[in-house]
Parts: structure tokens; sequence; C-alpha cells
């Protein structure tokens, strides 16, 4: 500290941007939560709320889980690289493949959406397809977020430069990957 | 001027030319919001006579008159521009730039850019807004609530097509906005504070933002999943809000959309944001009112920790209240009773607050500023509409005053009697700090003089309607012939809102004299604590509270809160 050292406090040490990530987490679950609960009241208390009938595929959608729990498990092997001080190319290369597994799950999302359309399945079917598109497409929208965010991460990672997009990236990967969890569970399996 | 320096000044990230661009923007919606005021007003008093002069040339198409469903568009309009694009841009968005980084002595804010950005999702948000007057069909027509399914239907009333549409999207985008600014003054605050500068040192204006922030980072989306899954209803004819066996004009829209769905759902998702809205409307309003009636009387504000406290309690209560806008939903009664009790339950910090304003007085050495006075204001109708809203959160008086106007004369109160005022007593405090230049002393007296009076000619006048029966939301009110002797008190009314607009024009003549005078230094004219007076240019180190005023064991009767600026080297106050 400076000359003026008997000051009562020191300056916060938060970092900002990391809070502000954090913020971020904190809208985007209060969204989803309102996503979810308008979802779980209706299927609780609507008379007419339909039902998937045969059209969802579970084997393509438990593999789309898969894909995104190893955009998880990637970008923290960046992170912990990172911590340990691994050379810019493993960091990279972590980052890169965060990149590559979301854009499979983004490809899976579409494919199940094509064959829910050419089975004449639309949103206007009933509230549960209502509330599949919406709430699996937010879901996509955000995947694809994280997946340019990682790639903008992997551009600066690769340069062995700034760190702390690459660490926020993650926290932003779980939260995605977490969201996922649960829609799967309420949309596919229970 | 260049086109890099044109730019730079359009999208500058300075907070404090953003927060100057948030301040004439909602000042400027807030002269459009109350033209439409007194259109509903002229309506209310004459109903279906021509309006003088511009009644041509607004309304060609309809006999010079307003429609029935013009009518229903202004106070949609009015609502939705009053609370989005006048209040909390002024109160957030304008007082939060100008006043949040000066007071906790940061430099910037903590992501300028992002700051930046919320400006300018408000504007294309306010484009989104007012296109719809001009789409086929009218404005939207669902009032500012935008209540299922007259809302999420696309074919209910004149304005439920591209008018709604674009309304739905500027409430969206409106929140994006809000959210990139409350998101940079929460991180600014928690991280950005000088040294010394300890949470509880913090001015109140500081706390006011910083809650109503936190409060529109944790409620706000949920109004944002509302609108989507509604804009949903309206694009992709989902059915969130649509109920079962509904007809519209004829059609049964069970067979061409998704149906089955709960208007009350939208009902929940509305207010769960709406509500906490309000305190976002008001929090940064009661920390301007605390730092207004401690500078100008002279005093500390009495019981600081508890004033934060309240603050914070208000905060987390707002999130537990939504419901007592929907006893008369349909709503379980049981959960009613919940939502009364907890709405009793936040008039304890509401009146701790109160309370401590007036012990902040009590022998206060008072100066009857512009400013004093517009925060004695605040505290007087605050305190009006504050009780009719603890009145009404009772069920059983609210199912018989419910949709009347009173519930219009209640939030009137506390929206323009409090936030209204809390903006003008800050205007008048700070502006020298803002613009270098220093507003009228006696223009701003009777500034205050007449608002005031006229305020309450028009809404406490509106408790007596509302208890005879009127309705909000009615075009007519003289076609059910028990309301024909209301009349006398709507023309009265009437009179008064337009003597109340007009007398704004005494403000607008001292904004404009104050820009005719030169800019200059104007030091620290209050001569005030807190750091947004600084004349030093060093860092500050914060010592002292932001409240250090009539110190016994002090020289002059008043502690800068950072040490570098003594008093003796600020300038006494340019007025008398």
């Amino acid at each position: 500290m400076t000359a003026h050292g008997a000051v009562a406090v020191p300056r916060s040490r938060l970092d900002p941007a990391r809070l502000g990530v954090w913020l971020l987490l904190v809208t985007e679950a209060m969204f989803f939560a309102g996503l979810i609960a308008a979802y779980l009241v209706l299927r609780e208390g609507s008379s007419n709320f339909g039902a998937p009938a045969g059209h969802l595929s579970l084997r393509l959608a438990a593999v789309a889980t898969l894909m995104l729990a190893c955009c998880s498990l990637c970008i923290s092997r960046a992170d912990v690289a990172l911590t340990r001080k691994r050379g810019p190319r493993i960091v990279a290369s972590w980052v890169l493949r965060t990149v590559l597994f979301g854009g499979l799950f983004l490809c899976l999302l579409a494919v199940e959406w094509r064959e829910c359309f050419k089975a004449g399945v639309t949103p206007r079917t009933n509230l549960y397809w209502s509330s599949f598109f919406v709430l699996t497409g937010v879901h996509g929208l955000h995947v694809f977020g994280g997946v340019l965010w990682a790639a903008w991460a992997w551009a600066s990672a690769r340069r062995g430069l700034n760190p702390v997009r690459t660490q926020l990236a993650a926290l932003y990967w779980h939260f995605v990957d977490v969201v996922w969890l649960v829609l799967f569970t309420l949309l596919y399996l229970v | 001027m260049s086109e890099s320096a044109s730019k730079a000044r359009w999208f500058s990230t300075d907070h404090e030319h953003i927060g100057r661009q948030y301040l004439f923007t909602s000042l400027a919606m807030l002269v459009l919001g109350g033209m439409m005021a007194l259109a509903i007003r002229w309506q209310l008093a004459w109903p279906w006579t021509e309006m003088p002069l511009i009644g041509r040339v607004l309304f060609p198409k309809t006999g010079h008159v307003i429609s029935p469903d013009f009518y229903t568009v202004l106070f949609t309009m009015h609502g939705t521009i009053m609370i989005f694009f006048v209040i909390i841009p002024l109160l957030v968005g304008a007082f939060g730039n100008l006043l949040v980084p000066a007071m906790i002595g940061a430099r910037e804010m903590a992501f300028p850019r992002l700051n930046m950005w919320s400006y300018w999702t408000m504007i294309p948000a306010i484009a989104c807004l007012l296109a719809g007057f001009f789409v086929e069909g009218g404005g939207a027509a669902s009032g500012w609530t935008g209540y299922a399914p007259l809302a999420s239907v696309t074919s209910g009333a004149q304005g439920s097509g591209t008018g709604q549409t674009l309304w739905l999207v500027a409430l969206l985008m409106s929140g994006v906005s809000s959210l990139l600014g409350a998101i940079t003054y929460v991180t600014t605050i928690a991280t950005h504070r000088a040294r010394g500068m300890t949470l509880m040192r913090m001015p109140l204006t500081v706390w006011g933002v910083f809650t109503a922030s936190a409060l529109q980072v944790v409620a706000l989306p949920m109004l944002t999943a509302g609108g989507l899954l509604q804009l949903a209803d309206r694009l992709l004819l989902t059915g969130f809000f649509t109920p079962q066996n509904l007809v519209i004009n004829g059609v049964a829209l069970d067979a061409v959309a998704a149906t089955g769905g709960s208007p009350l759902l939208w009902q929940h998702l509305f207010w769960f944001y709406s509500h906490p809205a309000v305190y976002v409307m008001v929090l940064p309003a009661m920390g301007i009112v605390s730092d207004v009636l401690s500078v100008h009387g002279r005093k500390p504000v009495f019981g600081y920790k508890p004033m934060v406290w309240a603050l914070c309690a208000i905060c987390v209560l707002g999130f537990l209240v939504w419901g007592h806008h929907m006893f008369v939903s349909g709503m379980s009664p049981a959960a009613g009773t919940a939502f009364m009790l907890s709405t009793f339950v936040i008039a304890l910090p509401s009146s701790i607050k109160t309370f401590n304003w007036l012990a902040t007085l009590h022998r206060a050495r008072i100066q009857l500023t512009a400013s004093m006075l517009f925060a004695l204001g605040f505290v007087a109708l605050f305190i009006i509409g504050g009780l009719s809203g603890l009145w009404m959160a009772a069920t059983p008086v609210d199912v018989y005053i419910n949709n009347t106007y009173v519930v219009v004369a209640h939030f009137h109160f506390i929206v323009f009697g409090g936030s209204v005022f809390a903006v003008f007593a800050g205007l008048y405090h700070w502006y020298p700090r803002f613009f270098g230049r220093a507003l009228d002393e006696r223009l701003g007296k009777l500034h205050f003089v007449g608002t005031f009076v006229l305020t309450n000619c028009v809404f406490l006048m509106m408790h007596q309607l509302g208890l005879a029966g009127m309705l909000r939301r009615t075009a007519d009110p003289y076609v059910y012939g028990m309301f024909e002797h209301l009349r006398p008190v709507n023309v009265f009314i009437t009179w008064s809102a337009i003597a109340l607009a007009a007398w704004q024009l005494v403000f607008v003549v001292n904004l404009l004299k104050a820009r005719a005078t030169p800019r200059r230094e104007h030091g620290n004219p209050w001569r005030a604590c807190s750091l947004e007076w600084r004349t030093a240019a060093s860092a500050p180190i914060v010592e002292h509270g932001p409240y250090e005023y009539s110190r016994p064991d002090a020289n002059s009767d008043w502690l800068p809160q950072a040490r570098d600026d003594t008093p003796e080297r600020v300038s006494s106050r340019p007025q008398s």
C-alpha cells in the first residue's frame, strides 16, 4: 500500500469481471426459473397439457446430454491447465474441444427438431410441445452463446493471453449444462 | 466536429455522459407521457368532445375526438412510458450514472461499455413502443400490465396485432437495458469504492441505487421469461396463457393454436417483477431524499444504519408481496391472505424510513431551498400514498376498491408525489454538480409551490372518485348514470392537471435560464460532505461517514468524507 497506509478498509478484492459474470448467471438462473416454473405450473394445473406421444428420441437426447457433459469437462480441463500454468497449446486445445462438443450438441438439437417437424409436431400442437420448443430453443441459444464465448476465449488462449476469459467461459458453460440437466429431466424423463 | 468525435459523443462510455443521455431522454419521455395523461384527463372531463386546436390534427379520422380504442391505447402507453421509460431510467439510469461513481469515489464504472449499451438498448425499445402508434390497428391496448389472454392473442381487439407485439418487444428490450445497467451498478458499488469507503459510509442514494439494482438483477428476468412466453403465444401460437374454449370474434382458438394455458400464470410472472419495479422506482428516491434532507437540514440522517437496513428489508420483502395485485384475480384466497400479511410487514421498514426522516428534520437547521422543499414534499406525499397502500393491502378493502380510481390515486401519490418529487429534489440539489450551472432558487421555489398544490388537487381528489365507485380504464364513466354527479370533480381534476402540466414550464424556464449562464466551477455550494462535491483532484481517501453535519467537535459545521478536501477550501453558497 502507499503512504496512506492507515486506512480502515483495504480495497475490495472482488474481481469485477468475475462478479459481473456471477450476476449475469443470477439473471439467467431467474430467467430459466421463470420458464421452468411456468412449465411445471401448466403441467400440473392444465387439463389440456398434452404429452410427447412418442415423438421424442430419448437416445438422441442422451447423446446430446453426453456432449454437454464433455463441454463442461473440457472447459474445466482448460481451467485446471491454466491453474497449473500449462502452455497455451494445451489450454487452447481443451477450449477448442469445448467449442466442438457444443457445436455437436446444437446439431443433435437440430436433428431432434427436424424429426419433430417431419412428424407434424409443432409448437402449436399442445402445451407440452409449446414448452418443449420454447425451452429447448432458448437453451439452444444459450449453448450457441457459449460456443461463441468459448471460440472467443480460444482466440486469446492459443496466444497465451487473457486467461480470465477462459475461466469465465468455464463458469458460464457449467451453468448452461446444469440447466440442460434440469430440462432433460423434466422434458424427457419424468 | 469530426465524424469520430461525434461518434464518441453519441456512443460515449463516460458514465456522466451516459447519465446526461438518460436524463434528457427520460425527461423528453416524461413530456410525452404527460401529454398522454392530459389527453386521458380531457376525455374523462369532457368525453367525446373535440380537443381545441390539436384535436383536428391528432384525430382527423374520428371526427376530431378521441375514439374509445385510442383511449385504451392512451392509458396503456401512458403507463408503460412513465414506468419503463421515465421513472426507472431517471432514477436508476440518470442518477445512478451521474452520482454513484462520484459518490463512492470511483473514476469510472466497472463495465463502461456495458453501461453504454444499457442506454443504447433503451433507444430501440422506445422506437419500437412509439412505432406501435403508426401500425395497422394502432398501438397496444391491453393496459400496461398486458394481461392475458387479451394481450396474448392477436385478434382480441384493435391494437392486439402488430401494435401489441411491438409493445412486448419494447418491454423485453427495456428489460435487457435495465439488466445491463443493474449489473454495472452492483459490480461498480461492490468493487470500485474508494479507499476507506466502507459499505456503511456510503451515502443513502448509493444504497438506494444498489438495492434497486439488486432487485432488478433477481426479479426482472422473471418478466423477461413471461414476456418471451407471451411473445411465443403471439407469434408461434403456443398456448401458455391462452385458456381452453376461448372464442374470439366467432373463431374458436382451440382449432388454430395450442390452448389450455393459464392467464393467471402471466399475472404471477408479470407482477413478480413489476411489483419489485415499484421499489426500483422508490428506493433510489428514498436515498436522494435522505441525502437532501440531511444536507439542507445541516444534520446527520437520523439512524443511518436502520435506514440502510430498512432499504435492504424493503428490497428483500419486495419479492414477497406481488400477489397483492391479484386479490380478485381468482388466485387462491389463502395465498391472498399470505400476500396481505407480507404487504403489511413491508410497511414496517417503510415507516422506519419515514420516522427517521421526521427525526432528521427534528431540530434541524432547515434551509428551505427548492431542493429541500421538494424533499419535504416527497415525505408528505409518500406518507399519504404509503398509508393508502397499507389500507388497500387488506384484502376485504381491496375487493371493494379494486379497479377503481382509489388505486390510481394511490400509485400516483407514490410515483408522481414520491419518485418525481425526489427527481426534482435531486435535480435542484445536484444541478451545479452535473452541469456546472446552478438552477435559480426563486424559480425553483415557485415551481415547488405550484407543483405541490396542484399535485394534491389532481390526485387527492381521485380517492373520492374511487370511493364513489368510478372505475379505471373506462373511456366514458358517465354511461353509468350513477357516476353523472362525479362530472364536476373530473372537470376540476382535469383543469388541475392542465395547470400542473403548464406549471412545469417554470422548471423548463429555469433549465433554459441556467443554460444561458456561462458554465463555471461551483465548488460545493451546499457544503455537503459526500464525495461527489470534492474539489481536490487526488484520489479520495475516505475517513468519515457521509453525513457529518453540525458535529460539536469540528471547527466548521461539516466534515468532508475525504481528508484532503478541507471546508476552508470550498467557496460558500452562491445563492441566497
